[in-house]
C-alpha cells in the first residue's frame, strides 16, 4: 500500500545525509516504507552518493582550510604590496589605496581591485601597469555579505564620473564573494592626469546624487586628490584607488 | 579548535553539493572544482550550523552563491562584454531551457527575486523547501516570482533570449 507522500526534497536528503535525530529518523523510515516517492527518491540519492563517491573519493583533492585562505588573501596582498612599492619607486604609474577613516561598519572587509584588459581581451592583474587613454579596466569587488555599491571617479579638476550605477540613480546590489568582476569592463577617458575610483560600499540603497555631492564636498575641503578623504556618510565603508594616466608612447 | 571530521562530512554531503553544483555549472570539471570551494566552506561553517536538519539548505544556498558567482566571473572575463557572448545566433524558443533561466535569473538584481526563481524553476523546490533555504515566506516566494515574470520580456530582450 502507498501512502501519501508528505516529506520534501530537502527531508529526505537530509534523511539521506544522515542528518536527522534518531528519533525523527524512525519516524520517517516509518513513513518511507509505505511511500514510493520517497522510496524512488532515496534510492536515487543513494545512486548519486555511490557513483560520486566512486568518481570522486575523498582524499588529496579536498583543500584545507589554511591552504584556501591564504590562496585568497596572496593575490591582494601581491597587488597592495606591488602597489606601494610603486608608490615609492616609480613616477610614471602611481596608484595606492586609502583605508578611509570615517564611516565603517565593522561587518567584514570590502575592497576593490582593477584589472587590465589586454589587446587579446584577456583581464590580468598588472600592479606594474602604466594607463593610457581609450584602455580598457575591469574591476572586482570582495565583500563579506549583500550590500549595495556607488563606483565613481573623480580626476583632478574635480570632474566626477560614475560607472556604478551606468543608468539610474542609485547604488547598485552586490553579491557577496571575492574578486567578483562589475557588470561591465570601463574605457579610460582621455583626460591625462591622476583620478581617483571611489568605491561606496553600504548596506542600504544610497543616492547617486548625494554621493556625488558629498565627494565634491570633499575634494573642495581637501583640495587635491592625494590629501582628499571621501567622507560619505550612510554608514557606508569607501575605497578608493588613484592612478595616474598618461599618453601613450 | 573544533575538531571536524572531515571524511565523513564529504561522504555524507559531498554528493549533495555535486548535485548542485553540477545543476547550475553543467560540466563535471567545473562542478568538482566548485564541490571543493563548496566544501571547504562547510568544513569552515559546520560548527556553526548548529542544527544538523539545516546543513542540507546551507548547502543549497552556499553552493548556488558560489556557482552564480563562477558564472558572473566567467562571464565577465571571457571579455567583459555581455551582448557579444549572448547573441549567439540562436533563435529563441517558446519554451526556455535551463540554461536560459539560470541566465535570465543571473540577471534579477534582487536577490529575493533571483533566489525564488533559482529554487522554484532550476531546482524544482517546493515553497516550504524554499522557505527552509532563504527564509522567504511563500507569499514572499509568490511575489517575487510575479515581479520576475514581469520583468521577463524585459530581460529576455536584453539577453536576446
Amino acid at each position: 500500500m502507498t501512502t501519501e507522500h508528505v516529506y520534501s526534497r530537502i527531508d529526505l536528503e537530509t534523511y539521506a545525509a544522515d542528518g536527522f535525530d534518531q528519533d525523527k529518523r524512525q519516524t520517517m523510515r516509518e513513513h518511507i516504507e509505505s511511500c514510493s516517492t520517497c522510496t524512488s527518491y532515496l534510492t536515487k540519492l543513494d545512486t548519486d552518493r555511490r557513483s560520486f563517491l566512486e568518481k570522486y573519493p575523498h582524499g588529496s583533492d579536498i583543500p584545507q582550510y589554511s591552504q584556501r585562505t591564504s590562496t585568497q588573501i596572496r593575490p591582494i596582498f601581491a597587488m597592495a604590496a606591488s602597489l606601494l612599492l610603486l608608490v615609492g619607486g616609480l613616477g610614471l604609474l602611481q596608484v595606492y589605496r586609502q583605508p578611509h577613516q570615517d564611516g565603517f561598519r565593522s561587518k567584514g572587509a570590502v575592497s576593490i581591485d582593477v584589472l587590465v584588459m589586454s589587446r587579446g581581451g584577456e583581464l590580468q592583474a598588472r600592479p606594474d601597469h602604466i594607463y593610457h587613454p581609450g584602455e580598457r579596466i575591469q574591476l572586482t569587488y570582495s565583500c563579506a555579505q549583500d550590500s549595495r555599491l556607488i563606483l565613481v571617479s573623480i580626476d583632478e579638476r574635480g570632474e566626477i564620473t560614475s560607472y556604478y550605477p551606468s543608468e539610474g540613480d542609485s547604488s547598485i546590489s552586490i553579491q557577496p564573494g571575492q574578486d567578483i568582476p562589475l557588470p561591465h569592463s570601463i574605457e579610460l577617458d582621455d583626460y591625462i592626469g591622476q583620478e581617483m575610483l571611489i568605491a561606496v560600499f553600504s548596506e542600504d540603497p544610497v543616492a547617486l546624487a548625494d554621493v556625488t555631492e558629498r565627494i565634491r564636498q570633499s575634494f573642495a575641503r581637501a583640495g587635491s586628490l592625494l590629501t582628499m578623504d571621501p567622507v560619505i556618510g550612510h554608514n557606508a565603508e569607501v575605497r578608493t584607488i588613484v592612478y595616474t594616466k598618461t599618453r601613450e608612447g | 579548535m573544533i575538531a571536524v571530521d572531515v571524511r565523513k562530512l564529504y561522504e555524507q554531503y559531498g554528493f549533495l553539493i555535486h548535485g548542485r553544483c553540477l545543476g547550475i555549472l553543467g560540466s563535471q570539471d567545473d562542478a568538482q572544482d566548485a564541490v571543493q570551494e563548496v566544501f571547504a566552506r562547510l568544513i569552515e561553517s559546520h560548527h556553526r550550523i548548529r542544527d544538523p536538519e539545516k546543513v542540507v539548505a546551507w548547502i543549497y544556498r552556499a553552493a548556488q552563491n558560489h556557482c552564480f558567482n563562477v558564472l558572473r566571473q566567467r562571464r565577465k572575463f571571457r571579455g567583459a562584454i555581455d551582448a557579444d557572448e549572448v547573441v549567439s545566433g540562436e533563435k529563441p524558443d517558446s519554451e526556455l531551457s535551463r540554461r536560459q533561466i539560470i541566465r535570465l535569473a543571473l540577471e534579477c538584481h534582487n536577490r529575493k527575486v533571483r533566489e525564488a526563481v533559482y529554487y522554484t524553476h532550476i531546482e524544482g523546490l517546493n515553497q516550504t523547501d524554499i522557505q527552509k533555504i532563504c527564509g522567504q515566506s511563500p507569499a514572499t516566494i509568490r511575489r517575487n516570482l510575479r515581479t520576475f515574470e514581469k520583468s521577463l520580456p524585459r530581460l529576455r530582450k536584453r539577453l536576446a533570449l
